[in-house]
């Protein structure tokens, strides 16, 4: 579906798709990538509406799983950067190791839980273990995500670890002995670095450990003289022998950490398989929970270019009542291919009757149900708009350059899309903007497309266009102001039958908003003498 | 008494020790504390505030010591220093706390041996880390932190603190002592009392800036990245009803002083995360305290014990025991120990 800035704007797309939320990293990155579907790819639209189907109703079944599934989505972590290692055969550091045994863990976890679940869903949406890879990364069966290179790895390095073990154990007990040794002769206590400060003044024992070969002469400063045991002599041997199983240490855990990441090749498609997997469901669960959210049905598709919306709500203006703690009215309408006209009142929701059913179209088309009691459509290629002020932002044009801007573009458009324009022509004068609503209305009756209009204009419809009209006023006899307005109006679409003219509802809405009486009344001599406007 | 036993008998979990400057032995009070954790068998848990600057900074003015840790010994710190390591370690997590120099990954060492410590590099990402060594079963945390104002600096979020001053101070002993004993003075600084006012802050001190709370806990924000050189704008925002100005980075005695002379008499109060935010001199602290200024922290500051060192690596140093003896005339109420000395 073709959209361009002003109509993404216009129709507030970027809400729509901050109210779809995905937890994993893939998840994240098929969501920034989440396009409409376009109009060849139908029976796909189909399919994807199938599956949703089967979701939503399992997540309103057995929630807690859904949710419990959603927080392990969180926890998966981003694995492109050792996906792509591992591919140039790069060995992976033991903290990419500890990543990935946290994702095959959480694998367990997800695929237990997606069963328990019971939802039927095509490959690319399940979640699988990978028992070789779990092996390999916890070889004892410890059951804990934390990981190093173990010893049983290789006999080699289990070897390689018992010795030094062995090795730095008679290490520390030689020293250890030296230390009790001195501290025996010298009724000192001596700390684990082996210093030794002597008072300056104490020449004795100065002399003692001058003459001791198992301590050097390392410092001295004013007040003290500062020892230090000869280790690296006196454990020549033993340090020697550490050093050594260190540096093999280190070379036998290169190889394995080489070798792991080599067999972590050999599963890496699986791995990515079920990284990828976990995307695609977190982003199909967040569709769903957005259907849920928003009390969506299922759209049906139909074969003939043509729309019916039963209940049609739009979702922000419904949000922003729901927290004024007012009820939005749902609005109903059914057209097809050529103009439709939208007539009513001031202040009567023909605007937010166009941006709804541009929304909703966008909404099925993303693949979500849609806020509606039910919605069967044709998809279509593109959206124009031309409504309300996000147009005079734009290009510093007025408000009917913008308009004609519009306009011209959508003249050269074809296929099977929908153009929104509210109140056509509203920026120029009456007669001049009748004239040319006339020809605009007959150049896009002839259109594929759906042009749905809105205005005051009295006279554009005729038998070949469909009408709809705001119910309007429920009430005229209430003062009422600008602020509670939204009380007495009904602002479902009728649709008209004959070429009624548009009704009159200006003059009551300004007079239950308290304009000046005598305004009105000449107002109504005005209307009675036949100049209402419509430049007839 | 040792340091360990000082800790013990009041279970502290989390200590932070923190130095005056560089090289007042710092380093060797933390090994200290770890070789004496080891003999009590005690599993210990360590990290240390990272920096979180240019990486340049934190290559040329890192002073992150080498510690020597005994096998078990839990570690919070980078990724690259568990990597670099010549001792094993298991990875137990890798936390969420992100310094420009990478990840922080909580990690058991399985073998002894010396290993780089460098954590998260703001206070709620210590104390985050802290916690979660506990859970992994350390027994006692010891948190390197620092006092300078580019980095946060721990003791406000660790039960207790060990300050490390020494000769390397000045070469006048009365000096070292009196900057010692301003930075004490500046730990002992009260707590906010009213719980309300408190968890207004906790919710607000987190946003860059200034608030100012009225009496009646009505609060506005005055966006600033450092209350340096702002007191005029800070001043435009005082009100009669203003209460308590809380600063989310820095106070200085410049700002404590224009706010006090443009609107003196007020009984504003002034509110800090904690004294590691406070900038003034001794002088200057005697006397706003003296014509009434209030100043507040969010968290005391529990100062366990100071260490002394009497060598300078400027070539000058102390008498140790005419040092410590003096060191103990101004510090009565706490135990002052010489890093350097061998215990007996």
């Amino acid at each position: 579906m073709i959209l361009d800035d002003l109509a993404r704007e216009t129709l507030n797309i970027a809400y729509v798709h901050s109210k779809i939320r995905v937890y994993s990293p893939f998840g994240k990155k098929l969501k920034e990538g989440l396009k409409t579907v376009n109009t060849q790819n139908i029976k796909g639209l189909s399919l994807a509406y199938d599956r949703l189907d089967k979701l939503v109703k399992a997540i309103d079944k057995k929630g807690h799983i859904f949710s419990e599934l959603r927080e392990m989505f969180k926890k998966v972590m981003t694995l492109d950067q050792s996906f792509l290692r591992i591919e140039k055969d790069q060995v992976l550091t033991v903290t990419e190791f500890f990543e990935i045994k946290t994702f095959l863990f959480l694998l367990i976890e997800m695929e237990a839980l997606i069963n328990k679940a019971d939802v039927d869903l095509p490959k690319r949406y399940q979640v699988h273990r990978i028992e070789v890879l779990e092996k390999l990364l916890d070889p004892n069966d410890y059951q804990v995500k934390s990981f190093y290179v173990y010893d049983n790895y290789s006999k080699k390095l289990s070897n390689i670890r018992k010795n030094l073990k062995e090795e730095t154990a008679q290490k520390d007990k030689a020293y250890k002995k030296i230390i009790e040794d001195l501290q025996k002769d010298y009724s000192l206590k001596i700390k684990r670095s082996g210093e030794i400060i002597v008072d300056k003044n104490n020449k004795k024992l100065i002399e003692k450990f001058e003459g001791d070969n198992r301590v050097y002469y390392q410092n001295e400063n004013i007040m003290s003289v500062i020892f230090s045991i000869k280790s690296s002599e006196l454990l020549k041997d033993h340090i020697e022998k550490i050093d050594h199983l260190k540096v093999i240490e280190e070379k036998e855990v290169d190889k394995i950490r080489k070798d792991l990441t080599l067999r972590i090749k050999d599963e890496l498609d699986l791995l990515k398989d079920n990284y990828e997997s976990i995307g695609h469901l977190d982003l199909l669960m967040g569709k769903a929970y957005f259907s849920l959210a928003f009390n969506g049905v299922k759209p049906e598709i139909r074969e003939e270019p043509s729309l019916a919306i039963e209940d049609g709500r739009h979702i922000i203006v419904e949000e922003n009542l729901r927290q004024k703690k007012k009820e939005y009215i749902p609005i109903s309408i059914e057209t097809s291919s050529g103009v439709t006209l939208i007539t009513g009142a001031n202040m009567g929701g023909k605007t937010v009757s166009l941006k709804m059913i541009g929304l909703l179209f966008y909404i099925a088309q993303l693949g979500l149900f849609v806020p509606a009691k039910s919605f069967s459509f044709h998809p279509i290629d593109f959206i124009r708009t031309s409504i309300g002020d996000a147009q005079d932002i734009h290009k510093g044009l007025s408000s009917f350059g913008a308009e004609i801007e519009v306009i011209k573009v959508a003249t050269v458009m074809n296929g099977f899309g929908l153009l929104l324009v509210d109140e056509l022509a509203r920026g120029t004068n009456p007669v001049e903007g009748y004239a040319l609503s006339k020809g605009i209305i007959d150049f896009f009756k002839k259109k594929e497309m759906m042009t749905i209009i809105s205005t005051h204009f009295d006279g554009l419809a005729d038998d070949d266009l469909k009408h709809y009209q705001v119910k309007g006023l429920k009430t005229i006899n209430e003062a009422i102001d600008v602020e509670t307005i939204d009380e007495h109006m009904d602002y479902r679409l009728i649709p008209v039958q004959s070429n009624k003219t548009v009704p009159k509802d200006a003059l009551n809405i300004a007079k239950l908003l308290g304009l000046k009486d005598e305004i009105l009344s000449s107002a109504e001599k005005y209307l009675l003498k036949g100049s209402d406007g419509s430049g007839k | 008494m040792t340091l360990i036993d000082l800790v013990l008998k009041d279970h502290y979990k989390i200590l932070s020790v923190v130095g005056m400057e560089k090289n007042v032995g710092k380093t060797v009070v933390l090994n200290e504390l770890l070789e004496q954790i080891d003999e009590k068998s005690l599993v210990p848990g360590i990290t240390s505030i990272g920096r979180d600057g240019e990486s340049k900074d934190v290559l040329t003015e890192t002073d992150k010591p080498l510690i020597y840790v005994s096998q078990g010994t839990l570690v919070a710190t980078l990724e690259m220093y568990i990597n670099l390591s010549d001792i094993e370690v298991e990875v137990l997590e890798i936390t969420n706390q992100v310094t420009s120099m990478g990840r922080v990954i909580i990690g058991r060492c399985l073998q002894s041996g010396y290993i780089e410590i460098a954590g998260p590099a703001s206070n709620n990402g210590i104390k985050n880390v802290a916690e979660k060594m506990l859970a992994y079963g350390a027994e006692l945390v010891i948190v390197d932190g620092a006092l300078s104002r580019v980095s946060s600096a721990a003791p406000g979020i660790t039960e207790a603190t060990i300050l490390a001053t020494g000769a390397v101070l000045d070469r006048d002993m009365k000096k070292v002592i009196s900057k010692t004993f301003h930075q004490v003075h500046l730990f002992e600084l009260k707590g906010l009392k009213n719980n309300e006012v408190i968890a207004l802050i906790e919710e607000k001190i987190l946003e860059d800036g200034i608030t100012f709370i009225e009496e009646d806990l009505e609060t506005h924000h005055l966006e600033l990245k450092t209350a340096l050189n702002a007191s005029r704008k800070i001043i435009e925002e005082i009100t009669p009803e203003t209460k308590y100005i809380v600063f989310s980075g820095s106070l200085t005695s410049k700002i404590i002083k224009e706010i006090h002379e443009a609107c003196g008499g007020t009984d504003v109060i002034f509110v800090v995360k904690d004294a590691t935010k406070i900038f003034i001199s001794e002088r200057e602290l005697n006397y706003f305290l003296k014509v009434g200024v209030q100043l507040r922290v969010l968290d005391e500051i529990n100062l366990l014990a100071i260490t002394i060192n009497p060598y300078s690596p400027y070539g000058y140093n102390f008498n140790p025991k005419a040092f410590m003896e003096a060191m103990r005339g101004y510090f009565k109420n706490t135990p002052i120990f010489n890093v350097l000395e061998s215990r007996s």
